[in-house]
């Protein structure tokens, strides 16, 4: 098999070292490839006023599933990952609520349910190329 | 202009004239994830300020006895039987500081990303260690001017790679609950990674998704009968352990779950977690 490629390793590593933890770079393994951010996904979603959750769709149209690692920007200004929880006032909450070959659909919802206005969360996601198979 | 240049290196076994991006190990054209630093919460509200003036994008991980859970945070569906019995924690960014919050110190565990996880406004590059190198900005940045955050890659951070990705199968038996019955099974999976310590996991399936868990009816929480589960993985030195747990309640009717297969596929890295 071909010994071809590029690589770089950990200032103070040697470039001939055979162990991965000691490389910045190595093209026998791939790295995570995002994906540039489509005018048509969704930056932000809305619970409406006395509503407990709202969901979005990322359409991505890979055709398999993908790698990602998804957040929102919660009501204080915070990144926090989806899944997980925010300790803003409405003890926000982001899961993932399904998954197809082309699109990832994402529910923002609040713990804590006393909001009187809509409420818009910002959202980000990191998309990648790279499938979710083996 | 459309810029068409730039440099890209398949996986073993793949041409790169023909490779879709899939099969590349690197690309130019795509933003790798650049690893600004890691470590422990050394305190229960923890500050580690970053530098880069945006919200960066992260991962963490609650470690206990040496394993490290990947849900440091609270799940969204409760679990039950699950072998971490301490209190969840909480990680977030701000345009200052990664922050940690737990009730305890050294409990929580963060990589912090250069890779921006809001719109990288107020971008603030990180001087360097060394000046030698190399690093690839995104299509239409300078990259004698660039921003480590207009970076597709650089030489100053590292780059995670994956260096095995496989899959962990979980089998739950059936559960039946009549009227008044709490049924709970639970059962796990170890699966020997073989590196010397524990590295940075990506499984991204293992929250309660409806790809992974497949329920029929989403549980809404305390009704008249519900049925619910939940996902534990973890990683230390020699194996990758996935433990899953469901419950069946029944106030009124009867609840009858079929036997289950959870499958959770994961991709390790090759970013050793702080000890």
């Amino acid at each position: 098999m071909a010994d071809e490629g590029i690589k770089a390793v950990i200032d103070g590593k040697d470039i001939t070292s055979t162990t991965p933890e000691d490389y910045l770079i190595w093209s026998k393994y791939y790295n995570l490839k995002a994906l540039d951010l489509d005018a048509s996904w969704p930056t932000s979603v809305t619970i409406p006023a006395s509503t407990y959750n709202a969901s979005y769709t990322i359409t991505h149209s890979l055709g398999y599933n993908p790698l990602y690692n998804l957040f929102f920007k919660d009501q204080s200004g915070r990144i926090v990952h989806i899944p997980g929880q925010s300790t803003d006032a409405y003890a926000t909450r982001g899961r993932i609520l399904s998954e197809t070959v082309n699109a990832i659909t994402v529910r923002l919802g609040h713990s804590v349910n006393t909001h009187t206005s809509d409420r818009i969360y910002e959202v980000f996601h990191f998309i990648y190329v790279d499938p979710n198979s083996i | 202009m459309s810029l068409d240049y730039g440099i890209k290196a398949t996986k073993p076994g793949f041409d790169a004239n023909t490779a879709t991006d899939k099969n590349l190990s690197f690309t130019s054209k795509m933003r790798s994830m650049m690893v600004r630093s890691k470590g422990i919460a050394t305190s229960a509200s923890f500050n580690f300020a970053h530098g880069l003036g945006y919200r960066p994008a992260f991962d963490g991980y609650i470690v206990d006895s040496g394993r490290y859970f990947l849900n440091y945070f609270s799940a969204p569906f409760d679990g039950y039987s699950f072998e971490y019995t301490g209190t969840y924690g909480d990680i977030y960014t701000d345009t200052t500081n990664l922050h940690c919050e737990h009730a305890s110190a050294n409990t929580l565990v963060y990589i912090c990303y250069v890779n921006p996880g809001d719109d990288g406004s107020g971008a603030i590059s990180i001087a360097p260690v060394k000046d030698y190198g190399f690093k690839i900005s995104q299509t239409g940045k300078d990259v004698k001017t660039a921003e480590d955050s207009e970076l597709v890659l650089s030489s100053k951070f590292q780059s995670p790679l994956i260096i095995l990705q496989d899959s962990i199968t979980v089998n739950i038996d059936a559960i039946s609950a009549n009227p008044g019955e709490t049924i709970q099974k639970t059962n796990f999976t170890d699966y020997s990674h073989g590196r010397p310590q524990a590295n940075h996991v990506i499984a991204p399936d293992i929250f309660g998704s409806g790809a992974f868990f497949n329920f029929s009816t989403e549980p809404t929480g305390f009704g008249p009968d519900y049925t619910a589960g939940d996902a534990e993985m973890y990683i230390d030195a020699t194996k990758i352990r996935l433990r899953v747990s469901r419950i069946a309640v029944s106030n009124i009717g009867s609840i009858s779950l079929p036997a289950t297969t959870f499958t959770v596929k994961f991709f390790l890295t090759n970013i050793p977690l702080p000890t």
